[in-house]
């Protein structure tokens, strides 16, 4: 899978979870987005067609919703959240995981999203 | 009082025990600390702190201290190329802001669920094959 990792998951772990998973990863930083507002987060991911993973759920929600009712497209979402029991929270291992399964489902992306605390 | 901009920084006043942190004399007075590297983010869906910078929630931090894999705070510092000291800040403030915390994740959860984001085609099957 081709993705683009918000800032707020650029976690070395998970990224070298995902890229032993053999999944395409792009972080913020390699392209000179660390720190952009999430809007423009979003915008490259379109423009590269990369389904972006963020744990911002709130704010990327908004931005589907707005894509969406303008009738527009995006490669997809897909969000992380925090569990109340933090013992559940997801490990880099079990997002890759979570991710190749995801994959693997042959489901639509396009103009989805898909939280991925739910494909463990 | 400005508490990380003091003389002494605030991740000089804990020590680690056992793998879990103890917190040392945190300075909190009148109910505000202000923090070198937390930041607000402008918006109206979280109220929580930011990674001063960063598109970063502190809690994204804590947790990674202690989630089902504990990280020591200078491995996650190393993981998320952050300051040792803002994953100390991290720590503090979410330790201190408990309840505000567990009322986003609230908000998610009941939003996943309101969207049927819980629901087919958006969760595995009897079908979904494993990764």
């Amino acid at each position: 899978m081709r993705i683009y990792l918000d800032d707020n998951i650029t976690d070395r772990r998970v990224v070298r979870e995902l890229r032993q998973s053999e999944h395409d990863v792009v972080l913020p930083g390699t392209v000179g987005h660390s720190g952009v507002s999430d809007a423009k987060h979003l915008a490259y991911a379109i423009r590269h067609s990369y389904v972006l993973l963020t744990q911002n759920y709130q704010d990327f929600l908004d931005l589907h919703d707005l894509i969406v009712a303008a009738g527009g497209h995006h490669p997809g979402l897909l969000l992380l959240y925090s569990d109340n029991d933090p013992r559940r929270d997801m490990t880099p291992r079990s997002i890759a995981t979570a991710l190749t399964r995801l994959e693997a489902a042959v489901v639509p992306f396009e103009n989805h999203v898909y939280v991925v605390n739910h494909w463990r | 009082m400005a508490l990380a901009t003091e003389a002494v920084p605030l991740y000089k006043t804990r020590q680690r025990v056992k793998g879990t942190l103890c917190q040392g004399k945190a300075t909190h007075m009148a109910g505000h600390t202000t923090y070198k590297f937390l930041e607000q983010r402008l918006g109206p869906n979280y109220r929580q702190l930011f990674i001063r910078g960063r598109n970063l929630r502190a809690e994204s931090l804590y947790r990674a201290t202690i989630g089902p894999e504990p990280r020591t705070p200078e491995e996650v510092a190393d993981d998320f190329a952050v300051p040792l000291e803002a994953v100390y800040e991290a720590i503090h403030y979410c330790r201190h802001h408990e309840e505000l915390l567990r009322q986003e994740r609230e908000a998610v959860l009941a939003d996943i669920h309101a969207r049927g984001l819980d629901k087919p085609p958006y969760v595995p099957t009897a079908e979904t094959p494993d990764a």
